[in-house]
C-alpha cells in the first residue's frame, strides 16, 4: 500500500497543502505511487512534521480495529477517540486527507462536538471512501510502518529487551525506532540464523546417516553432496547474505566487516552481531563509531523483516555519516525493501542526489509564512518539462540549484580568484623580466593549487 | 560595473532639498531608510540612472516602474513603489551619519551585496559615477572564472592601484553574482560562436562586452 496523494487543509505551517505523490506523465511508471520521496527545505518548513504526520495517519489506518469500525459505520465514517487507543496522535486541529494507490481515500477532520466531554480534544472524525473488506484485510495485514526518527538512540545495552517494541499496539504493526537497541535490531536476524543452523545440522545429519548405509553407491554419495550444496546455494546463511549483499558494502569503507564465521559454541556467539576489522580483529560494539552503529542498527530490522508494501520513514538519514556513505545510503536502504515506499527528510545534498526530480519535495515559505512545494517543472507535470535533475548535477550544482545556496564557495575564495586572474594576466600580457616571470609563475601555481583551479 | 550617469534628476523636489542642506552646510536628518521623506523618490531616480541594474554587480533589480509618467509636476514619484530586489546603499558608509541623504553617495544595489559591504573600508577608485571612472580602463574580465579583476594591461595603473582595485572589487561584491553571470553570458557567447543572434542580455552588459572583446567577437 503506497500513498499517492496527501492533502493538508490546516496543520501547523501547512494550509491547503497538496502533494501529488505519483510519477509524472512520460515516466515508465506514470500515475503510479512514487517508490521514494525526499523532503528538503530550510529548517522550520516542516520536513519532520510531514514524516510525523505520515507516521500518524498510516498508523491509524493500519489498525484493524479502526478499519473494521469504519467498515461497519454508515458512509464509512466514524469518530475515533484519540485518548482511547491512539494516545500519541493529535489530530484535533487537522484536516488531512490521504489517497492510497488502490483508489482509497481517508480523511481526518477535527471532532468539534463542544457538548461531548468524554474526549480530551485529541479525537477526530475519520472517513474512508472506497473501503471494503478486502482493503481492510490488505491494510491491516500488509501495511507496516517503519519509523526512524532523527533522534534515534543507539543503545548498545544488549541486556535491554524493550517489550514495547513490536508491536506498539496489538493490531497495528508500527516499528518505531525511537529507542533502538542492538538486541532489538539483532532479534530480527537471530531467529533466522538459529533456524538456518538447525536446518544445516539436520541436512548434515541426513548426509551422515546416508553415508552409513552400506548399499550406497558412489553416485548416491555424490548426489547427496550435490543436494546439500544446492540447498546451501539457494538458502544462503543469513549472516553471510546480510554481510555480502548489504552491510559489508558500507562497513568496508570503515575498514570493517561483519564476522560471518560464527562458532555456535556458547550462547553469546550468536547473541549479537559481531563486527571485526577487515584484517580479522574483533571490535566490541561499544567501540564502534556512531555512524557505524547507525548503519548496522537501522539495516538489521530491514534485512530481518524484509518488509513488503511497507511505508518506511527516515528523518535525517545522513546523521553521523561521511559524504561518501551519504551518497549511497538511500540505495542501501531501498535495496532492502524493494516493494515499499520510502519517505526521507534531509538537509543533505548528497542524499538528495539519489532521487529523481519528481521524487523531491522541496518545501518553502511563501510571503504569508505558509509552506508550499517548489515545482521543478514548467507547465504540465511531464518528465520533459522538468528543469532540475539532482541526479545530473554536480554537488555544487545541487547546493545551488536545489538547496538555493547562492555562492559556490566561501567569499574568501572569490578574493583569491581575483588574485589568480591578476597573476595570470600579468604573465600573459605584461613584459616581465625572466626572474620576475618565474617568481610570478611560482606564485600563480601555488595559488592555483590552493584554489584547486585546473590550469588550462 | 558600468559607469553611472546621475545627472538626470527626476526627483527635483528631493534634489532641491538636498542641495539646500549642502549649500547651508546643514547636517542631514538622521538616515532611517524607508521613513525618509524622499525615500521612494531617491530609489526610483537611482533606478532610472542605473537602468534598473545593481550599481555594482549589474544584476537586474527592477523590471517595471521606470517610466517617466510616474513623476508628478512637483518632482515627486507619485506611484506605488514597484516590486524590486534592491537596497539603498551608501557608497561611503562613513558619510551615513551626517550626510545620509547625499545624492552623490547613494546607489541602488542588490540587498545581499549591500549587507556584505557595510563593515569594510572604501576607496573611490571604483566609484561608478565619478567622471574619471571607466570600467574598460580599470577592469578586466576573466571569461573562464567569470570574475572582474584589475586591468593589469593598463600601464597607467601602479601596483598599488591594482591592489586597491582588486580590494574594491571584493568589497563591493562585484563578483558575488559570478555564477548567474556565467550562465547568462556563456549561453549568449555560444550562440555567437555558432553564428546565431543571441537573446538580448539586459543584465551584466560590461562583463558581456568585455567577454566579446576578449574573444574577438566585436
Amino acid at each position: 500500500m503506497k500513498l499517492t496523494e496527501l492533502h493538508i487543509k490546516d496543520y501547523n505551517q501547512f494550509e491547503d497543502f497538496k502533494l501529488d505523490l505519483t510519477y509524472p506523465k512520460g515516466h515508465p511508471k506514470a500515475g503510479q505511487a512514487l517508490d521514494k520521496v525526499c523532503f528538503i527545505g530550510q529548517s522550520g518548513t516542516g520536513k519532520t512534521s510531514l514524516i510525523e504526520l505520515l507516521r500518524k495517519t498510516m498508523f491509524t489506518i493500519s489498525s484493524e480495529r479502526v478499519l473494521n469500525a469504519l467498515l461497519d459505520k454508515k458512509n464509512n465514517e466514524c469518530t475515533v477517540l484519540g485518548n482511547e487507543q491512539l494516545n500519541d496522535i493529535e489530530f484535533s486541529r487537522n484536516g488531512i486527507s490521504i489517497k492510497l494507490d488502490q483508489e482509497i481515500n481517508f480523511t481526518f477532520d477535527r471532532y468539534d462536538d463542544k457538548n461531548d466531554f468524554s474526549n480530551n480534544g485529541e479525537s477526530f472524525v475519520l472517513k474512508a471512501i472506497g473501503l471494503n473488506k478486502d482493503i481492510v484485510n490488505l491494510l491491516s495485514n500488509k501495511s507496516k510502518i517503519f519509523y526512524y526518527p532523527y533522534d534515534i538512540s543507539y543503545s548498545s545495552n544488549i541486556q535491554l529487551v524493550n517489550n514495547d517494541f513490536i508491536p506498539l499496539l496489538l493490531d497495528t504493526t508500527l516499528y518505531d525506532f525511537s529507542k533502538l537497541s542492538l538486541q532489538n535490531s539483532w532479534s530480527f536476524i537471530n531467529e533466522k540464523i538459529i533456524k538456518d543452523r538447525e536446518l544445516e545440522i539436520k541436512k548434515s545429519l541426513e548426509i551422515s546417516k546416508a553415508l552409513q548405509n552400506p548399499k550406497l553407491t558412489n553416485e548416491d554419495i555424490l548426489k547427496a553432496r550435490e543436494e546439500f550444496f544446492n540447498w546451501r546455494k539457494n538458502s544462503p546463511n543469513p549472516i553471510v547474505d546480510l554481510a555480502e549483499k548489504f552491510l559489508d558494502r558500507i562497513l568496508n569503507r570503515f575498514n570493517l566487516k561483519v564476522k560471518t564465521e560464527l562458532d555456535f559454541e556458547r550462547k553469546e556467539d550468536i547473541e549479537t552481531i559481531k563486527i571485526q576489522t577487515r584484517q580479522g580483529e574483533d571490535i566490541p560494539f561499544d567501540a564502534l563509531s556512531t555512524g557505524t552503529k547507525q548503519v548496522i542498527l537501522t539495516a538489521l530490522p530491514l534485512y530481518g523483516l524484509k518488509p513488503e508494501k511497507a511505508i518506511i520513514l527516515f528523518d535525517e538519514p545522513e546523521r553521523s555519516l561521511y559524504p561518501d556513505i551519504q551518497k549511497e545510503i538511500v540505495d542501501f536502504y531501498t535495496s532492502m525493501a524493494k516493494d515499499s515506499q520510502f519517505f526521507f527528510a534531509t538537509h543533505s545534498p548528497l542524499i538528495a542526489s539519489s532521487f529523481e526530480p519528481w521524487e523531491i519535495v522541496e518545501l518553502k515559505f511563501n510571503e504569508k509564512g505558509k509552506v508550499y512545494q517548489e515545482k521543478y517543472y514548467e507547465g504540465e507535470n511531464h518528465v520533459d518539462n522538468y528543469t532540475i535533475n539532482p541526479q545530473y548535477l554536480t554537488w555544487t550544482g545541487i547546493l545551488q540549484k536545489v538547496f538555493d545556496l547562492e555562492q559556490e564557495s566561501n567569499p574568501l575564495r572569490d578574493r583569491q580568484l581575483i588574485e589568480l586572474a591578476t597573476l595570470e594576466s600579468k604573465l600573459k600580457h605584461n613584459s616581465l623580466s625572466l626572474e620576475k616571470k618565474k617568481e610570478t609563475f611560482e606564485k600563480y601555481q601555488k595559488l592555483a593549487t590552493l584554489l584547486n583551479w585546473e590550469l588550462k | 560595473m558600468k559607469k553611472i550617469d546621475k545627472s538626470v534628476i527626476l526627483s527635483t523636489a528631493y534634489k532641491e532639498w538636498e542641495e539646500n542642506l549642502e549649500a547651508h552646510q546643514h547636517p542631514h536628518p538622521a538616515y532611517n531608510s524607508s521613513k525618509g521623506m524622499f525615500y521612494h523618490d531617491i530609489i526610483m531616480n537611482l533606478y532610472h540612472c542605473q537602468n534598473g541594474l545593481c550599481a555594482y554587480t549589474e544584476k537586474s533589480l527592477i523590471l517595471t516602474g521606470l517610466e517617466n509618467h510616474c513623476w508628478n509636476q512637483e518632482g515627486r514619484y507619485s506611484a506605488d513603489l514597484p516590486s524590486h530586489f534592491g537596497e539603498l546603499e551608501h557608497f561611503d558608509e562613513s558619510l551615513k551619519s551626517n550626510k545620509g541623504w547625499l545624492w552623490d553617495n547613494l546607489f541602488m544595489v542588490d540587498g545581499k551585496i549591500n549587507r556584505k559591504k557595510s563593515s569594510k573600508g572604501i576607496d573611490n577608485i571604483l566609484k561608478p559615477d565619478l567622471p574619471e571612472y571607466d570600467p574598460f580602463l580599470l577592469l578586466s574580465y576573466d571569461g573562464k572564472k567569470h570574475i572582474f579583476f584589475a586591468n593589469t594591461q593598463n600601464t597607467d595603473l601602479t601596483e598599488e592601484d591594482i591592489k586597491s582595485i582588486n580590494d574594491m572589487i571584493d568589497i563591493l561584491g562585484i563578483n558575488y553574482v559570478k555564477d548567474w553571470r556565467r550562465k547568462e553570458i556563456t549561453s549568449r557567447i555560444k550562440a555567437l560562436e555558432f553564428g546565431l543572434e543571441p537573446v538580448p542580455l539586459t543584465e551584466y552588459p560590461t562583463a558581456f562586452e568585455m567577454t566579446k572583446r576578449n574573444l574577438g567577437l566585436v
